[in-house]
């Protein structure tokens, strides 16, 4: 799946100066395989451009277009048959039940899709540490641990890409470099693309190219 | 585990308050409904509205035209416009006979009857107009028994009244049915004499009445009136339902005289119309209010459920699934107060009907499917608002327009 972004510009960067490099404004294209580094300090539009591409935001100007349609003529019906079954994504914000146990907040979204098992799931907490934490109430858990949660989620499902917007911020460089090696291995196993933002440089993926904002 | 997701921000407290006040609501206005169904079943007498019923007319005797003959028939203007009456269905003029009857009994048909006899008249009506089977009530010309019909009441009169004073047996209509009489006719172009035999009797028409076919023939044969050159001086109006008060004002206007209890009743139904119509909005006000509650409260609960809809969503469920279930959820509780409210009005109709019976008044216990249907139908316009608030406010929050 590919991502084309032409003349996009989100409108409330409409006054920010862009830098030479930005691919604001300009063609873009993102998809169909590889890794994609959008490297940028913040407030530049990572997270609207993982929004974008994820159909959560719809204020911008130009065109995105997704496999050849433009996004803008999809129904949010369509949008939400594509996050079930072709693109994923670990918000910055991560978007967990916090009423709700680790476990349960996976399997809300396992439930829908059916594409991991139980003890799958089970010993993906256990690589990424988490694993005597599944029944705790996910607003207990540190942010690092509810990082963890969130990305298990973004896995339990097929994907052909996957946004993940500053997925390890919270997370300290072992658990960082296992979760990359487990998203790694899904995206292989889906054939996938990933996109990932962050404040500077990450050495857990081998990018194929940075998109500069 | 969906649901707690979707149900996580529900406010008892404001249920409650919202599903009592649509329990109220719906109580008051299906039992001002069901009050307004028994009293139009009162009223009219019968439970069926639709009936056709009929009235008999005629123009006021006064001393006016008793001495100096004036107009006593129907001109044909004046039915036309009674015919545009709205309530009036038909209309049909009496005939009535222009010759002079007498009709005699001799003793010895019949055992331990007297011979009687006396002077008559024949009145006809359209067979549709009356309330006997055509079949037994059919003259043509060259025979000589006429079948006529008498009001039913004669037969009361008869049997209460004037056997016990006079030590007479009493008699049934089959009895009555079997005597045969003498009808002498005398008219200024010639005599003539019938048989005749009671064929039937009539609650509509309150006269004597002979065949249609009968009386055309006689008027023109013995008086030379042919059918339809004398103003009716009676007319029967067929209306669609129970007498208007808008009739009733006609007739009065016009000096219109009717026997028909119904028409008597018809100010006072309306009056009463007027009222339970006045209750009934109340309750649809009241309902309408419970049904704002409700559709702020769904407001409510799907805006303080923003988060978890969103967050579904962006994981792939589908806003319409989601939405159905807040509707099911709304079904159950709707269907509930529904259930609820016709048990109650059957409960409360129930005493009310006890109460009315040991005033020696009779109600229907039931409850009328017009009430049923009503409760239906306020249940889907709940659903169908609330469904709209649901849908319209998951819609947004999916959409990723409002509050990102």
């Amino acid at each position: 799946m590919k991502f084309e972004l032409n003349n996009v510009l989100p409108r409330p960067l409409s006054d920010t100066p862009l830098s030479d490099e930005s691919c604001w404004k300009k063609r873009a294209v993102i998809g169909p395989e590889g890794n994609y580094l959008v490297e940028a300090p913040s407030g530049t539009g990572k997270t609207t451009l993982v929004s974008i591409m994820y159909g959560m935001r719809h204020d911008y100007d130009g065109d995105v277009l997704l496999d050849g349609k433009n996004v803008r003529k999809f129904s949010i019906s369509d949008w939400e048959a594509l996050r079930r079954d072709l693109i994923s994504a670990v918000f910055q914000d991560l978007r967990l039940f916090p009423q709700l146990s680790a476990e349960e907040n996976i399997a809300v979204k396992n439930q829908l899709t059916g594409a991991l098992k139980e003890d799958e799931i089970r010993s993906m907490a256990e690589t990424l540490g988490i694993g005597n934490k599944l029944g705790q109430r996910c607003g207990t858990l540190s942010l690092g641990q509810q990082q963890r949660v969130a990305i298990i989620r973004a896995l339990a499902q097929p994907f052909r890409m996957i946004l993940l917007d500053e997925p390890f911020s919270h997370l300290d460089e072992e658990n960082s470099r296992k979760a990359a090696e487990m998203i790694s291995s899904f995206c292989e196993r889906n054939k996938a693309a990933l996109v990932l933002t962050s404040l500077g440089p990450n050495r857990f993926f081998e990018f194929t190219e940075k998109i500069s904002i | 585990m969906l649901n707690r997701l979707l149900f996580a921000h529900q406010k008892p407290a404001l249920l409650i308050t919202a599903v009592a006040g649509a329990l109220v609501g719906m109580i008051l206005l299906l039992g001002t409904l069901q009050l307004y169904f028994d009293f139009s079943d009162v009223i009219n007498g019968n439970s069926d509205v639709t009936r056709p019923q009929y009235l008999v007319i005629n123009k006021e005797v006064s001393m006016l035209n008793t001495f100096f003959g004036g107009q006593k028939g129907f001109s044909a203007d004046e039915l036309a416009s009674l015919k545009k009456i709205s309530g009036v269905k038909d209309i049909a003029p009496l005939t009535s006979s222009k010759f002079k009857v007498s009709i005699s009994m001799g003793s010895g048909g019949m055992q331990g009857m007297p011979g009687v006899g006396g002077d008559l008249f024949f009145e006809a009506v359209p067979d549709n107009f009356l309330d006997v089977s055509p079949d037994a009530y059919q003259w043509k010309e060259g025979d000589s028994l006429v079948p006529l019909v008498i009001p039913r009441d004669y037969i009361k009169l008869y049997n209460f009244g004037f056997a016990p004073a006079q030590g007479l047996p009493q008699l049934t209509e089959g009895m009555v049915g079997l005597a045969r009489f003498t009808i002498t006719i005398r008219g200024s172009k010639g005599d003539a004499v019938f048989h005749g035999k009671l064929a039937a009797f009539s609650e509509r028409i309150n006269s004597i009445l002979a065949p249609q076919s009968f009386l055309d023939y006689a008027n023109e044969k013995f008086e030379g009136v042919a059918p339809g050159s004398v103003a009716p001086s009676r007319v029967v109006i067929q209306c669609d339902g129970p007498a208007t008060a808008e009739l009733a004002d006609y007739f009065t206007k016009n000096g219109y005289e009717t026997s028909a209890e119904s028409l008597r009743n018809s100010k006072l139904n309306s009056w009463l119309r007027l009222v339970m119509g006045f209750l009934v909005g109340i309750g649809a006000v009241i309902i309408a209010l419970s049904a704002l509650s409700f559709l702020l409260y769904s407001l409510l609960l799907i805006s303080k459920s923003s988060y978890e809809i969103r967050t579904l969503t962006s994981l792939g469920y589908d806003h319409v699934k989601l939405g159905r279930r807040y509707l099911e959820y709304f079904a159950v509780v709707f269907s509930a107060i529904l259930v609820v409210s016709l048990v109650s009005v059957r409960f409360i109709k129930l005493l009310v009907s006890h109460l009315a019976s040991s005033k020696g008044f009779e109600l229907p216990s039931g409850i009328s499917a017009g009430v049923f249907v009503s409760g239906v139908l306020f249940t889907l316009v709940f659903l169908g608002l609330n469904g709209w608030a649901v849908f319209s406010g998951i819609r947004n929050i999916a959409s990723g327009r409002k509050s990102q």
